[in-house]
């Protein structure tokens, strides 16, 4: 499900990206908006969103469907994710682009830049600013019954849940496509946010010292190889 | 007071002990000690209250000389309580436990009794005219040797002269709690059963228990001052009679017949339940989990009360219909703004939905019941407020009339739930009353109407001092559940 990018250096990268596609991406994003290029990435970045993300929207999906009508439960839940999916996909693009600079620039080309992203990561991990996030993740909301109204509140919802999603989950996720692209670190970021959000009091550290011992093993291979 | 018998200790009625019965008086001399210690020794009076819950700015003993624990250790061990939650039971049993071990330590130091347990205040017990007043051990200035009295030493709401009548009523001490049927639920629309909502570990947020609800939380609220608040609560000797009554109050319970079950749910205790860590009488960590607490004769606990008879004997079956294999209620009607209630009543029109409303006749099986629940949603507030009395299709002219009442909301934790750092993001109290009983009232005195309802909210206007009635708190949404 993780997205690969090929760069010019020929290290496997979390986008699917040729190195001719990373540098059209990275030249200028305008010129590949409406390419096929473009929408795969859209559509795979979607996939991989669904795939991490599905689990950790029970609670809130439940209580949108709950707390409306039952007629209208499934407006309500399509109008959620769509505003959830719309922060999504806007954080889509920037990784894309992000990443596209990254890949045709070199920079994410050894274990010292993987190093460095997870450090930053795992001080993410445990900033307050991340907390704040965390804690609006469980926030409920009281929706209007019907109407215009309802429909508003729905997206606005999805938005705002996903605007918090976003602070919690991507800084980790685009750690780990820098440091350690492919499918297997990327399930087990997975299952280690789901943990982290059932139980956020006993695993709030736990992500953190992954990412902290990952920045450590990546540096001390890097050592390695220079010495 | 009454002496341990097989080193079970007994929890006695505070309003049947003599007049300065050693069980007081040991108790406010215990306090004393207590507030000798600084507030980073576990044994102190105010790291105790702290493990409830710890706001600086809210410390009315806070000082520059304060020495805290370190932040780990407060992320650790203060700010535990458990409310809106499974836990709120089996984690004040836990944490009254080690309070009652540790005030013991200091009653031996001093040359007490070796058995001293907490008393209780039973403010329900309606052979006691003075029930729900406060004794005066905890209002006089002095103790009998004319040395000050800890026991007084609190800020609490305004009270008639020296009588310790804060303003309690029999709405705020009502039992009704000790009919529902399970312990827990988990679903939306419906009250959360005896015990509160199945969570993890949860500092507030969730549907507010029957028991949390009332009594505890109107017992809160109505003695006011500093046991109105998480964070000051601990501070007042009261706070702690007060728990034991709730937890005597789960004795009762579950002494009333067969279906009047604990959860049975691993996760509730070992090995995948949360585990609660607090300090004992020497210092060292203990760490407990839910179901090592079910029993008060178990080891880490040696305690008994000395009443747990069923206070309702004649109205003593269940309510049945929160069983949980019954399917998820249905939203039939809700309000479209927010409301804001004030020092005077509050009316509001929800809007019953005709669709709706046939969605759920036709998920009904024929001859099957209808309950209804009135929810209050996402209740936020900057103040602490009084509680409020909710009505059903109140008369203009008789705004609080019997017939109508649905249920007392305390709003205890409201300020505490609607803070951002709040583990809900600020998501505010949520509480559900049944009021099966009160729609049917109504329907025979022709005064319910399936496409409209008047909710109306009455301040008690009690509490702490000043309170609550100037910004008022705020109703995200009333709606009405069927099932």
């Amino acid at each position: 499900m993780c997205l690969l990018v090929t760069s010019q250096h020929h290290h496997a990268l979390p986008l699917s990206l040729s190195s001719d596609e990373g540098v059209l991406l990275a030249t200028s994003l305008s010129n590949a908006v409406g390419s096929e290029v473009f929408y795969a990435q859209i559509v795979h970045w979607l996939l991989m969103i669904t795939a991490m993300m599905l689990p950790l929207l029970i609670v809130p999906i439940r209580q949108v469907a709950f707390r409306s009508y039952r007629w209208r439960s499934g407006k309500a839940v399509a109008g959620f994710i769509a505003g959830y999916s719309a922060v999504w996909i806007i954080t889509g693009l920037f990784a894309v682009e992000f990443l596209g600079v990254l890949a045709v620039t070199g920079l994410i080309t050894g274990p010292v830049t993987g190093s460095i992203v997870l450090l930053a990561a795992a001080i993410w991990q445990l900033s307050p600013l991340r907390g704040d996030a965390m804690r609006r993740c469980h926030r409920s909301v009281a929706l209007t019954p019907r109407g215009l109204a309802a429909d508003l509140d729905c997206i606005r919802f999805g938005f705002s849940h996903g605007f918090a999603c976003v602070m919690v989950c991507f800084p980790l996720m685009l750690a780990t496509m820098i440091a350690m692209p492919g499918i297997t670190a990327a399930a087990v970021l997975a299952v280690v946010l789901f943990f982290e959000r059932a139980y956020q009091r006993v695993y709030r550290i736990i992500p953190a010292a992954v990412l902290t011992s990952g920045s450590v093993a990546l540096a001390l291979s890097s050592y390695v190889v220079l010495h | 007071m009454k002496p341990a018998i097989d080193g079970i200790r007994v929890r006695e009625d505070v309003w049947k002990l003599a007049p300065w019965d050693d069980t007081l008086l040991w108790y406010a001399r215990a306090i004393d000690s207590m507030k000798q210690l600084p507030i980073g020794d576990s044994s102190s009076w105010r790291y105790q209250a702290a493990i409830h819950a710890y706001l600086r700015s809210e410390d009315p003993f806070s000082s520059s000389e304060d020495r805290l624990p370190s932040l780990s250790h407060r992320r650790r061990f203060w700010n535990q309580c458990q409310h809106g939650s499974w836990y709120f039971l089996p984690w004040h049993r836990i944490y009254l436990g080690f309070f009652e071990q540790i005030v013991r330590s200091h009653v031996v130091a001093l040359g007490g009794p070796d058995d001293w347990a907490l008393p209780y205040w039973n403010y329900s017990d309606e052979e006691n005219p003075n029930a729900r007043l406060v004794r005066p051990e905890f209002l006089d200035e002095s103790l009998p040797d004319g040395s000050p009295n800890s026991l007084a030493q609190a800020e609490r709401g305004p009270t008639s002269g020296a009588s310790g009548d804060f303003g309690i009523e029999p709405s705020d001490t009502d039992l009704s709690c000790l009919r529902t049927v399970p312990f827990r639920t988990g679903r939306f629309g419906v009250p959360s059963g005896f015990g509160g909502p199945r969570t993890g570990f949860q500092h507030s947020g969730g549907v507010i228990g029957d028991l949390e609800r009332v009594p505890h939380g109107a017992i809160h609220v109505g003695v006011g001052g500093w046991m109105g608040a998480f964070e000051t609560a601990g501070l007042d000797p009261l706070f702690w009679l007060h728990h034991a009554n709730i937890d005597r109050l789960w004795e009762v319970w579950l002494n009333r017949g067969d279906q009047f079950q604990n959860p049975t749910d691993p996760s509730w205790g070992a090995p995948s339940g949360t585990e609660f860590e607090f300090h004992d009488a020497t210092g060292a960590i203990e760490t407990l989990t839910a179901d090592q607490v079910v029993d008060t004769r178990a080891p880490v606990l040696s305690y008994e009360y000395e009443d747990i008879s069923d206070p309702m004997p004649t109205a003593g079956l269940a309510r049945e219909e929160l069983i949980m294999e019954k399917g998820p209620a249905m939203l039939v009607g809700a309000s479209e703004e927010t409301v804001r209630l004030s020092s005077t009543p509050t009316s509001v029109n929800v809007q019953i939905d005709p669709t709706a409303m046939a969605d759920n006749r036709a998920a009904l099986a024929e001859g099957e019941p209808q309950r209804a629940y009135l929810n209050m949603e996402n209740i936020v507030g900057a103040e602490r407020v009084s509680s409020y009395k909710v009505f059903v299709n109140a008369p203009e002219n008789e705004p609080e009339a019997q017939t109508n009442y649905a249920g007392v909301l305390p709003m205890f934790g409201l300020v505490e739930a609607s803070r951002r750092d709040d583990p809900h993001g600020g998501s505010g109290l949520t509480y559900v009353l049944d009021i099966t009983d009160v729609v049917d009232r109504l329907k025979q005195k022709n005064e319910w109407d399936d496409k409209n309802l008047k909710v109306t909210f009455v301040p008690k206007q009690r509490g702490q001092a000043g309170a609550g009635v100037r910004e008022g708190a705020r109703v995200g949404r009333i709606s009405l559940y069927y099932r």
